[in-house]
């Protein structure tokens, strides 16, 4: 190699490396088709909670097929117990990612990025124990790495038009979200459409403006398979972080759908409110990503 | 000239007192590196090693802080058992165990092929330097006595742990992330085995678990930097001339047991170099004669000594040491008086402004008033290195001249976590206080207050409440209260505005760091003493707009009508 072969050469590959891949994304899923279908169970077992809504909604199969890329996403964000209820309980992932894992997914990826130190979030919130407990080399709670975010542009988007999203999140091939339902000052619940902001890179403070229509546009790209809602423990005040055992209630609840729209629906009645008072809720519902009236999705009891 | 270098090259494979002191020397430098990778948090409140060991014992750094602070530390008893080792052995310490040591013996090591064939690194009887050490030793001693301790700035270990914390760990984060963040790119077949290394050394905590950015960056790597190269002039030459600590373990060695023989180099000598001009440590004088003191104890006099004669016996030592120490009446004088002038000199330099400090200089959880705290502090970086967020910031000139490379908490570049008392727990002279959690959930580190005219609910009508969201207190120290707000197209919206309550405020400064306004946050932390006067619960043009019972009724789609009365009622008294 002379020396304009090898000039030419490295300029050809800092070019490539250079390149940061901008994914242009069209909408991933419309509004589910036919009527939508919302499973909720009561009891004090959370694993069997999860295996009861799953099963209701067709059996973990319906979702999940052998060799699939699926990622569960639980809410992760705070350096909390699983008391204080300001994290999905881990029982509630751990039931999630056996039903993948017996379905014969390839790897079940667990992450969320985090609003204080990662470390401390997966380990006080349980989550990170809880999946190493299950010891299958395909289940890994992973920390978000932040080289894994890419550009993403999203086509019909209305306010969020470019955000760096997580890779592994867009890559999967059945995407499970499992938020924990509880209270938001800004938002007043934070449900599934709030918990997609897990998956966002950057500086996610700028999502607060406009917040219902943002989320809106994120939805359009992070499309759950299945949105998974804990309302075990439920945070009334002081949300998102929590920390005070006297706001939390319990409720011994899952409940589950394909409708991200109507599970998010459905939970905001356990804290004794109408859907339509969710902004979040209503921005997406008027873009046509699910059902907002719960008189028209079919609930069932598990 | 065959035989002597075959000679050095038996030498080096005989397993003998050489071959134990690199060892040795490696040993240490193994546990400096395990304790520096264990200065981190993993999975636990508590720290279960002794990862500021090198710190604790440091008689220097001890002696430093107990004379600033006034106090007995026995933390550094450690500090305590090096001494009653050096009483016997001489200055074993820094030619078996000190980090710096080493790793100035490698670099020059490194650097062999250019110093032998230019004249670099040849020097070696400078005599006049010879005293600097005590010099230094007196005026960091003194220095503490007068309330600037400028032992931070001088012991090899502080400059040591700093050199890794700020820069090199840092480096080794993003060189290592960076070959592995490019990996998408790679061909297919090296794709898999780089992805597996970086899995395997991030498991095993061979990288650091984050990207950490510190400031101070070109200070610090220049200090490290002079340092070494003063290895150009003379092997070992800061250890020889300069280190203090070398001064004060070469005191305390100076009657020690274990003596090297003959006492004078021999004057016919076969090898190549003769130990005096062998010995990295310059220990002889320019009659040829052993300065004890200086005497680190490497064992290459013996390992290459070609008739055997050097050799380290246990014997009595005379009781006047063959050389003198060398610190003259004037070198004696200058160093108290520097050592006395220093402190009231950068007590002069002040911060700048104000006699007070300055508003934003927030000091790790727990800290004492600004001067215990300085002297105390002694600048080793190990609150820098384990702290989770990366929060803690070595200070430029912002403290004060005095205040330099103390630790100050940066809220902009990260905030206190709420329930980690890691801090605490590593500092070896207790300048940060080990704190229990309880007990750190209460400290106030400073009071947060909001800028009205940049917050976007305020400034712009825009929704936000990040601080608010992030508040780590169980009962929120941010609230919010909900008004009217005039939109340009003339409609109005409900728009929630944060406050901050000063009563239940601890300064932990996430509302800072999450703040998304672009350079300075709109909600900053202040010195609990320096915070501004918080503005009135509501601001003027929301006066303007009363709420019309239309407005609570037909909200617009904006379903967070039902906040406005409950907010109201959160008032603070």
């Amino acid at each position: 190699m002379n020396r304009r072969e090898f000039v030419r050469q490295v300029a050809a590959w800092s070019a490539v490396s250079a390149a940061a891949p901008l994914f242009e994304m069209e909408t991933a899923r419309g509004a589910p088709r036919g009527r939508s279908v919302l499973a909720v169970a009561k009891g004090p077992d959370y694993g069997a909670l999860v295996n009861r809504v799953v099963a209701k909604l067709g059996g973990m199969g319906a979702f999940v097929k052998r060799g699939d890329k699926v990622v569960v996403k639980p809410n992760i964000g705070w350096d909390r117990s699983p008391a204080q209820a300001a994290d999905t309980n881990p029982e509630v992932v751990k039931a999630l990612v056996l039903l993948a894992l017996a379905q014969g997914a390839k790897e079940v990826l667990v992450f969320d990025r985090t609003c204080n130190d990662p470390r401390r979030c997966y380990h006080h919130s349980g989550i990170q124990e809880a999946i190493e407990a299950i010891g299958d080399q395909r289940a890994r709670c992973e920390f978000v790495q932040n080289w894994k975010f890419v550009p993403v542009r999203i086509k019909r988007a209305r306010v969020l038009h470019e955000w760096p999203l997580y890779r592994p999140a867009l890559e999967a091939d059945c995407y499970i979200n499992v938020p924990i339902a509880k209270n938001h000052k800004l938002t007043r619940l934070t449900l599934g459409l709030k918990n997609t902001m897990g998956v966002c890179g950057g500086k996610r403070g700028h999502i607060h403006q406009q917040i219902p229509e943002k989320l809106t546009d994120l939805a359009l790209v992070i499309a759950p398979r299945l949105t998974v809602i804990d309302a075990t423990r439920i945070l009334l005040r002081n949300g998102p972080s929590g920390g005070n055992l006297q706001d939390v209630k319990v409720l011994d609840t899952v409940l589950a759908s394909t409708d991200p729209v109507a599970a998010d629906a459905y939970a905001t009645t356990l804290f004794g409110l109408k859907p339509t008072d969710i902004a979040p809720t209503v921005a997406a519902y008027r873009r046509g990503l699910g059902e907002i009236d719960l008189a028209k999705i079919n609930i069932l009891e598990a | 000239m065959a035989a002597p270098a075959k000679k050095s090259w038996r030498a080096g494979l005989v397993p003998g007192w050489r071959a134990a002191r690199r060892v040795s020397q490696l040993a240490f430098l193994g546990l400096f590196f395990w304790l520096f990778r264990n200065t981190a948090y993993s999975d636990s409140n508590i720290l279960h090693d002794p990862v500021n060991l090198f710190f604790r014992m440091d008689p220097l750094l001890g002696a430093s802080a107990m004379l600033a602070g006034k106090v007995i530390l026995p933390l550094f008893w450690p500090a305590l058992i090096l001494l009653v080792l050096t009483l016997p052995l001489g200055r074993f310490f820094c030619g078996w165990v000190c980090p710096v040591g080493t790793a100035l013996d490698y670099f020059h090591r490194l650097f062999r092929p250019i110093t032998r064939r230019t004249n670099l690194g040849g020097r070696k009887y400078v005599a006049a330097w010879r005293p600097v050490r005590y010099v230094l030793l007196l005026v960091v001693l003194v220095t503490a006595l007068f309330s600037w301790p400028v032992a931070g700035y001088l012991d090899p270990f502080s400059l040591w742990m700093r050199l890794w914390t700020i820069v090199l760990d840092p480096a080794w984060y993003a060189g290592s992330t960076a070959v592995v963040a490019g990996s998408s790119h790679y061909p297919q077949g090296l794709r898999g085995p780089v992805n597996y290394l970086y899995g395997f050394m991030a498991n095993n905590n061979i990288i650091p678990f984050g990207a950490s950015v510190f400031r101070l960056v070109g200070v610090t790597l220049g200090i490290a930097a002079a340092v070494a190269a003063l290895e150009f002039v003379a092997r070992r030459f800061w250890c020889r001339y300069l280190c203090p600590l070398g001064g004060l373990l070469g005191l305390a060695g100076r009657w020690s047991l274990v003596r090297r023989l003959p006492v004078k180099s021999c004057a016919g000598c076969r090898a190549r170099e003769n130990c005096g001009e062998l010995c990295r440590m310059g220990s002889f004088n320019e009659q040829g004669k052993l300065i004890p003191e200086s005497c680190n104890l490497c064992m290459d006099c013996i390992a290459q000594c070609p008739d055997g004669v050097s050799r380290f016996k246990v014997k009595l030592p005379p009781p006047v040491p063959p050389t003198p120490v060398g610190l003259s009446r004037r070198g004696l004088l200058t160093a108290v008086v520097a050592g006395t002038v220093i402190p009231w000199v950068a007590k002069a330099a002040g911060a700048g402004d104000s006699i007070d400090p300055p508003p934003h200089l927030l000091r790790p959880p727990g800290a004492g008033s600004e001067d215990d705290f300085l002297n105390l502090c002694i600048r080793c970086g190990e609150c820098l290195k384990v702290c989770v967020t990366n929060g803690l910031q070595p200070a430029g000139l912002e403290a004060g001249l005095d205040g330099l490379f103390s630790p100050v908490l940066a809220p902009r570049m990260n905030y206190c976590e709420y329930e980690c008392t890691l801090c605490g727990q590593v500092c070896p002279t207790g300048a940060i206080p080990n704190l229990t959690r309880t007990v750190k959930e209460k400290t106030v580190i400073g009071k947060a207050a909001i800028d009205r005219k940049r917050c976007l609910p305020w400034a712009k009508n825009e929704e936000c409440l990040v601080c608010q969201e992030h508040c780590p207190l169980p009962k929120k120290a941010i609230i919010s209260t909900t008004c009217l707000v005039k939109q340009p197209d003339g409609r109005s919206k409900l728009l929630q505005q944060p406050h901050v309550d000063r009563n239940l405020c601890i300064g932990c400064g996430i509302c800072e760091t999450k703040c998304p306004l672009s350079g300075a946050a709109a909600i900053r932390v202040y010195r609990k003493e320096a915070v501004p006067p918080a503005g009135p619960m509501r601001n003027s043009h929301t006066a303007e707009h009363k709420p019309t019972k239309d407005d609570l009724l037909r909200p617009r789609g904006r379903p967070e009508a039902g906040l406005f009365f409950r907010d109201i009622r959160r008032r603070p008294a």
